[in-house]
């Protein structure tokens, strides 16, 4: 489970600098509070890039769930990826 | 798995052909790509688009295809953000022109190069992809990369 502090954006800019050593040394996401809202989270560099490759992956997921939405008989030619310059272009 | 050589996760950067190979079934590569794609799902690979690759197949897609319809499906879907898209900036153009010979085969265009000023980026060599031109410059294209897996476990 993902544990989260919570933060006021007020006490960012009072003491930012705290507020970013507790994330990195927690590793616990901070939740910034704005007008009695959650709006934004701090999270550390190491957990941006886990989530960075989680996207990625994902991304790959998304490619295949988008396979094939250009149903036949929609009249694209069928050697568009491999001549698509000579089709855009010229 | 990670890229071979590397202990760099899998990362295969996507260009405009096996973009469009994936999204038309009437394509001849369609099948190849899907197969890839399952190859790369399999491995746990991410997989990550310039923001040029997009707008490249975006374009060719809205210029080809006869209905709006299906255009504007296309379009929402490709662009609806569940894709990785990489940002394209000056130092990456800077790499792609290095990369990119003007008087070379007009099949190889400054987009091409740009996928591999992506690929440098992120520090990978697996490009998504059926354009040999790839394989000249030592990059690996996904499709390729499970058949020499498989032919180096059979050795």
């Amino acid at each position: 489970m993902l544990n989260t502090v919570t933060v006021n954006a007020r006490d960012i800019l009072r003491n930012y600098k705290e507020v970013f050593d507790k994330v990195k040394k927690t590793k616990q996401p901070a939740v910034v509070i704005s007008q009695k809202e959650p709006q934004v989270a701090i999270v550390s560099l190491d957990d941006l890039e886990k989530l960075r490759q989680l996207k990625n992956k994902q991304s790959t997921k998304a490619l295949l769930d988008m396979a094939g939405i250009i149903p036949k008989g929609s009249g694209l030619p069928a050697d568009l990826s491999e001549k698509h310059n000579e089709y855009t272009w010229d | 798995m990670s890229t071979p050589g590397t202990s760099q996760p899998l990362i295969a950067v996507g260009d405009t052909d096996g973009l469009i190979a994936v999204l038309s079934s009437e394509d001849v590569n369609h099948e190849k790509a899907l197969s890839t794609i399952e190859k790369l799902l399999q491995y746990d690979a991410q997989t990550v688009f310039p923001l040029t690759t997009i707008t490249e197949t975006v374009t060719t897609l809205k210029r080809k295809l006869n209905r709006p319809d299906l255009a504007e499906k296309v379009v929402n879907q490709v662009t609806l953000g569940t894709l990785s898209i990489e940002n394209v900036d000056t130092d990456m153009l800077s790499v792609a022109l290095k990369v990119f010979n003007p008087k070379g085969s007009k099949q190889n265009t400054l987009f091409d190069a740009i996928v591999v000023a992506t690929a440098k980026k992120l520090n990978t060599k697996i490009i998504f992809s059926t354009d040999r031109w790839y394989e000249k410059l030592g990059f690996t294209l996904a499709g390729n990369l499970f058949r020499e897996q498989n032919e180096n476990k059979n050795d």
